[in-house]
């Protein structure tokens, strides 16, 4: 890669321009500017937007024909070119003057010209912000609206009108019309008092209120005492409206009212008016009736007035019931920690009706506490009160407890059914509020569901699980099959889970989708059957799916683990080296221990023993993915435990207390590995006795990892822990470690995978003495950059650049080599560029501080007009051009190449065709064409490497030969 | 063509005799013989069909270009208990019958401006969807319109007045409540994200390059187009997905924007102003396809702020709304210390008209209406104009014009394809 190619990259750009734009414009053509500028459209910003739009801008009236003959070709390059003309728009827009005038009649030239309706509409559009209204008659602008049929009204004619009374409407229609609204203000409020329409005056005073003018609040005083309800509610409101002080106490005065209607109107424009409502209305306590009392008690608990506590304790038990409510209601409101003790034997002493707003009191007056705080506090008191008022205590605990905590309630409370089912309600609802990872929401659920004794509560949670999508779900709901009860909630749940999933498959899946299609789920019967039905002929045939790795009952298909040194460690490469004999020998030993370690309780694979020993599959695994749950029982000595693959440490097992061997960081990762990444992203572990759900996923030597839903290990190479400089075997067992405490496994399943077969020498390099450098498994003879280089289907996948403009590097072998002959195949995407570098010293540019191959898709028209002779694809970059431009196959097609390097000798060669030969100390004796330094020029050994910062591409089968 | 000739023709009829509504023909305290108002729906795509047919009135009429969602509607309301509905080609048609009352406009949104007015000129009151309008200028004229022809209008989003607001997870009034008691201070800034539970939608962008394709036998392509520009048939334009194209709406923001601020304007009570400058970070647009964009920042006069990230742009912990005095963030936790108990000596907000159909009866402003849902589409509006020409502008939120930029103020008042007008 040299920086001249920059079609991705605004450093890389800005580097290009000030070296070539701005130090050497004149040399620019427009056809460079604007093919150049065309690999950067749409741009990612405002800044490269104006840097872009500035230079086509400068190419003048030829850039825009470029563009515009482009359009015309109608080939891929249509949308660049589309974003390139709306950039010279909006630039023109910008500068103005002869600028925007050039490109405007350019365009209109474009737009009379063109056949093409998508062409001239595209112009049109671009001329709409020009300021050209470019289709003339074609086009209505906007114009007056008519003047419609009501002229404005004079005052005089809607006061007149007033006399005989009018229908809504025309009023409204006639003040909505009037412009001095000051002057009708004053006409209505004159006008008011003879106004004989109830309907009308009423009317009048809401828009007379809707003009909030307190010098209006005289007038909508005097209708407070009108006869008439609709009058009185509407001044009530218009006054509230107006903001005139005099509203609070006026209000308040009404509350002392006979008429119920006016006590209520009273107290929801006291709920919107500001100031010391409750200082203002507490007074007429004693002089209101009933419902008078009862408004002033809901606007103290409104306004939340701690200074009238004792009127609301006072009026608890007044003689109206429902003022006593009123109180009650308010209690929540006033109630401050210090009351807690007096609201406790309130809630024990009082009856069913109150209790719920006693406990609102109480959970108010604990506001501030933590959960935790308040869940400690309630249940000291839930533990020393008699059992008949424990009841009383159980929705305020259940309410602030944790979802642990409340199945811990629920483990001891099994025969109290009331509050099984209120336990169990609020535990989903936390479960829902969480918006935990659906393979974490599948344990809260199946822990729950161990206390749910009434086929309801069970539907329930079987409802939930088929929304978690996760894919234990399945077989568990599967269990609730055989219940008539549960039945439906269970196939449902089945079947959601799996058709929204539709990798989910396997064997036992669909023997279940099968049998779940007798199921009737009611009226979305039909549909729920079709879906089965496109499951079930979705499901791959060439592919078992997933398969159980644990029968239930016993250890069918796994057997000890044959360990080979003093420290009990099974490796695979020491196992390879035993006979025949000896390894049925050790396997039998082996199989012995772990009869007496590893016992199937309680439906899980448990192990029970003391020492340390490995549960080993007794078959061999590729690639695959996998899910498995495990728990660490409390009260452990070491709660550590782990998942060998392919018979190598492991993905982590361990109790994250235990913080002197560095478990803080939390189960899941790749906890042995020294070179790549060994600690999990995120703390995903339950609690210690609480159950944790894997999903693992091993693709060639990367390892991929979630822990209850969360992405642990992110696609990290597991290292061989058994011999580091070799990669991880391709096939072995999987392992599940004990380390001397109890661990419980359950639900393994398997997916096989199909894995990438190592590239081979081919027999006449093996004889000649090549070494494979990368055969599609394994970067382990490789350094550097491994994140963008990426082993991806027996390829190395060179990913498109997604973390901004930093470098991140290049990728380079472990060895030096000085002669040698290099072969490697890539694919290139359009305008790619790569380079191999030779002779580097592994850091810094290779072009410079050592050599430089070029890579680069120099078909693709970008590049057309002012590519150097030596930036081809083959130049030995800045020193030997390539002779030959025509030996890459098209874009998107495999290219093989060699390079052969024996001193100052270079020979580059593509699919066939020597494309660029010579000696080095020749080229470069009167100075490197470039005119560039060379540094690396002195260099006669290094690294080779692949040079990149962006592009995409892929390269396979890479070789070396020492000379 | 019919419509169009149709078009002109009601027009000039408009301007001889003065339509009437049927409620007012009826005389005063009049109301329908089955004691509900009538409406009619222009539009049977996802909103028209969406949630419509439990309202508290009765559809008699419903209209599309698009004969198959015709043929939908009709058996719809059949099937929701309506029974046989007039089924119109021409919005003018339903418009014009005299059976109907209020006029429901379900198109996409470059239509709105020209059906509300076309249907106030009849004399019927109006409900439509949002965005309220495609530009500024249309805002202004519908404006104009319902107040000339004393119309009852409201735009279709809610969350002012009731539901419960995204992330926020309570209603705007007790939000609106700590808003106009001060606690907070000002000026405000309101940032609306995904994290705070506003996703802006990003999956209406639109095909930056369309291949023609032949329109479909069913479909009247020039009349689903009617003012926008000509530009040859796909039917990724269309139905579905038209949100995605600047000639009908404007993406995510066209789709939400007015779902999203609205509220906002009502809290910072902004109903009768609009920002002085809105400002973009966003890749460049496409001249024809609405793309993605990062942020968009609105400031008013007096200092208060709305911020718009798309996608994950912005720090996640950002409030919701951010006050000098204290923050408000998702699930309405304010972070000033004892704020509900200090909130107590405020009062509630004041109530709002949200019956419509009382506000037909009473002719009573409905409490978002033409005026106060212009501003808030304008929020949207100068947004979009800001993301097509890539440039920081300024606006006079009196004259309702942008300073100093001739082509955004050409983007104010779009033309029309003739012969639509406003």
């Amino acid at each position: 890669m040299k920086k001249i190619i920059a079609n991705s990259i605004l450093c890389v750009v800005l580097m290009f321009m000030s070296v070539n734009i701005f130090a050497q414009p004149s040399q620019r053509k427009a056809s460079t500017v604007v093919g150049d500028a065309l690999a950067k459209f749409p741009a990612k910003d405002m800044k490269l937007y104006n840097e872009l739009a500035t230079e086509l801008i400068g190419t003048g009236k030829e850039g825009m024909d470029l563009l515009y003959n482009m359009l015309e070709k109608q080939d891929d390059s249509m949308v660049p070119v589309e974003f390139a003309l709306s950039a010279i728009t909006t630039k023109a827009t910008e500068m103005g003057g002869e600028t925007l005038e050039n490109v405007k009649d350019a365009f209109k030239g474009y737009a009379d010209k063109t056949k093409d309706e998508t062409i001239k509409q595209l112009f049109v559009r671009q001329l709409l912000f020009l300021g050209d209204n470019y289709e003339g008659k074609n086009v209505t602008t906007s114009s007056e609206l008519d003047p419609g049929t009501t002229p404005e009204p004079k005052i005089k004619d809607i006061v007149n009108s007033l006399k005989k009374g009018v229908d809504n409407v025309t009023l409204f229609d006639m003040l909505n019309k009037v412009s001095n609204v000051d002057a009708a203000k004053t006409a209505i409020v004159e006008a008011l008092p003879k106004v004989k329409s109830l309907d009308n005056k009423a009317d009048l005073i809401w828009w007379l209120g809707e003009q909030k003018d307190k010098s209006l609040a005289k007038t909508f005083k005097s209708y407070l005492s009108d006869s008439d309800a609709r009058i009185r509610k509407e001044a009530a409101w218009a006054l509230t409206k107006s903001g005139c002080g005099c509203a609070l106490p006026t209000m308040a005065k009404m509350l002392t009212s006979s008429d119920a209607n006016d006590v209520a109107l009273a107290e929801s424009c006291l709920r919107c008016i500001p100031g010391r409502v409750a200082d203002v209305v507490a007074p007429y306590f004693d002089k209101a009736g009933d419902a008078g009392k009862q408004a002033i008690l809901n606007l103290i608990s409104q306004r939340e007035s701690l200074n009238y506590k004792s009127l609301v304790l006072g009026s608890l038990f007044d003689d109206s019931q429902q003022v006593g409510d009123a109180a009650f209601s308010a209690l929540a409101s006033v109630a401050e920690g210090d009351d807690l003790l007096t609201l406790y034997s309130l809630l024990e002493s009082s009856g069913e009706a109150n209790r719920a707003k006693i406990q609102d009191a109480i959970l108010a007056a604990l506001d501030g506490k933590s959960d935790a705080e308040k869940y400690e506090l309630l249940s000291n008191r839930n533990n020393i009160v008699t059992p008949q008022s424990k009841a009383a205590y159980w929705p305020m605990i259940i309410k602030v407890a944790s979802m642990p905590q409340i199945i811990d309630i629920l483990s001891k409370n099994t025969s109290d059914k009331d509050l099984t089912e209120k336990a169990i309600a609020s535990y989903m609802e936390k479960v829902e509020a969480a918006e935990e990872p659906g393979a974490q929401r599948l344990l809260r659920y199946r822990a729950v569901m161990d206390y749910a004794t009434e086929a309801a509560q069970k539907n329930a949670i079987l409802e939930r699980i088929g929304e978690t999508g996760a894919f234990q779900g399945i077989m568990y709901a599967a269990k609730f099959l055989d219940d008539k009860a549960t039945e439906v909630e269970a196939a449902s749940a089945i079947r959601n889970i799996a058709t929204r999933n539709p990798s989910f498959y396997g064997p036992e899946i669909v023997a279940l989708m099968n049998r779940i299609k007798s199921v009737d789920t009611g009226r979305d019967y039909p549909y729920d059957l079709q879906r089965i039905e496109n499951y079930l002929a979705a499901v791959p045939t060439d592919d078992p799916g997933y398969v159980s790795m644990f029968n239930g009952k016993d250890l069918t298909g796994w057997q000890g683990m044959i360990p080979t040194n003093e420290y009990g460690e099974g490796d695979p490469f020491l196992r390879y080296k035993l006979s025949a004999k000896q390894l049925a020998a050790a396997q039998a030993k082996a199989n012995k221990v772990m009869a007496e370690n590893w016992v199937v309780e309680n439906g899980n694979i448990e192990f029970v023993g003391h020492a340390y020993d490995n549960l080993c599959t007794t078959k061999k695994y590729k690639d695959f993915e996998m899910y498995l749950d495990w728990k660490i029982y409390p009260g452990q000595k070491e709660g550590d435990a782990g998942i060998y693959l392919r018979s190598c440490p492991q993905v982590q097992i361990w109790d994250t207390a235990r913080v002197w061997v560095g478990a803080q960081v939390g189960s899941g990762g790749l906890y042995n590995n020294q070179k790549t990444e060994r600690i999990p992203l995120v703390i995903a572990d339950n609690a210690v006795g609480e159950w944790n759900s894997f999903y693992i996923k091993m693709q060639g030597e990367r390892v991929t990892v979630y822990l209850n839903g969360q992405l642990v290990v992110d696609n990290i190479v597991l290292e061989n822990y058994w011999n580091r400089d070799l990669p991880i075997p391709a096939e072995e067992y999987i392992e599940l470690q004990a380390h001397g405490s109890r661990i419980a496994y359950r639900d393994l399943y398997i997916h096989e995978l199909p894995s990438v077969e190592p590239t081979k020498l081919s027999p006449e390099e093996e004889a000649e003495g090549f070494e494979m450098l990368f055969d599609g498994t394994s970067l382990h003879k490789w350094h550097g950059n491994k994140v963008d280089y990426n082993v991806k289907d027996g390829v190395i996948a060179v990913e498109s650049r997604s973390r901004g403009g930093n470098w991140v590097g290049d990728l380079y072998t472990n060895e030096e080599y000085a002669d040698f002959i290099y072969r490697f195949e890539f694919k290139l995407t359009p305008g790619a560029n790569n380079g191999v570098g030779v002779r580097s010293p592994g850091v810094g540019d290779s072009a410079y501080e050592g050599y430089e191959v070029q890579i680069l898709d120099h078909y693709n028209d970008i590049y057309k007009g002012w590519l150097a002779p030596y930036q081809y694809h083959g130049s030995l970059y800045g020193i030997i051009p390539a002779k030959n431009r025509d030996a890459l196959n098209p874009v998107g097609e495999w290219n093989s190449e060699e390079i052969y390097m024996k001193g100052s000798y270079i020979r580059v060669t593509v699919n066939g065709q020597v494309v660029t030969e010579g000696d080095i100390v020749e080229a470069s004796k009167n100075g490197t064409i470039d005119g560039n330094e060379h540094p690396g020029l002195k260099r006669t050994s290094g690294y080779i490497g692949f040079l990149g910062h962006g592009d995409r591409l892929w390269i396979r089968n890479v070789r070396v030969k020492r000379l | 063509m019919t419509s169009r000739r149709q078009f002109l023709k009601g027009t000039a009829a408009v301007a001889a005799f003065t339509i009437l509504p049927r409620h007012v023909l009826g005389g005063k305290g009049y109301i329908a013989p089955s004691d509900q108002l009538t409406k009619g729906i222009i539009g049977f795509g996802g909103i028209g069909r969406g949630h419509h047919f439990h309202m508290p009135d009765r559809l008699v009429a419903v209209c599309d270009v698009d004969q198959t969602r015709l043929d939908r509607g009709e058996k719809m309301a059949k099937e929701a208990g309506f029974g046989q509905v007039a089924c119109y080609h021409d919005f003018m048609d339903l418009i014009n019958d005299p059976n109907v009352d209020i006029v429901h406009v379900c198109t996409p949104p470059h239509w709105h401006a020209i059906m509300s007015i076309e249907a106030a000129k009849a004399g019927k009151d109006v409900w439509c969807e949002k965005p309220m309008t495609r530009t500024i200028g249309e805002g202004k004229r519908v404006v104009e319109a319902m107040k000339r022809y004393n119309t009852i209008f409201r735009l279709n989003t809610w969350f002012r007045f009731e539901d419960t607001f995204y992330g926020l997870g309570t209603e705007v009034a007790p939000l609106k409540k700590l808003v106009q008691s001060g606690l907070l201070g000002w000026p405000l800034k309101v940032t609306v994200s995904k994290h705070t539970g506003f996703d802006w939608k990003f999956f209406w962008v639109g095909k930056e390059h369309l291949d023609p394709q032949p329109i479909p036998s069913y479909f009247d392509y020039d009349l689903w187009l009617g003012p926008a520009p000509y530009k040859p048939y796909n039917e990724h334009r269309c139905h579905d997905t038209f949100r995605g194209y600047w000639d009908y709406d404007a993406g995510g923001l066209g789709d939400m924007g007015q779902h999203y601020l609205d509220p906002v304007q009502y809290l910072l009570g902004k109903d009768d102003e609009s920002p002085v400058k809105v400002e973009i970070d966003a890749p460049q647009q496409h001249y024809d396809a609405a793309g993605t964009w990062r942020e968009i920042k609105y400031t008013y006069a007096d200092g208060c702020q709305i911020v718009l990230w798309g996608e994950d742009f912005g720090d996640p912990k950002t409030p919701y709304i951010q006050g000098p005095n204290g923050n408000v963030y998702n699930n309405f936790v304010c972070d000033i210390p004892g704020w509900k108990d200090k909130l107590a000596d405020f009062p509630d907000p004041l109530p709002q008209e949200t019956d419509f159909l009382e506000c037909v009866r009473t002719r009573k402003k409905f409490a978002l209406n033409e005026i106060n849902g212009h501003r808030s589409c304008t929020l949207v509006n100068i947004g979009a104009v800001a993301l097509q020409l890539g440039r920081t502008l300024y606006f006079d939120s009196e004259k309702q014009e942008f300073i100093n930029d001739d082509a955004a103020n050409r983007l104010v008042y779009q033309p029309m394809r003739a012969p639509w007008k406003l």
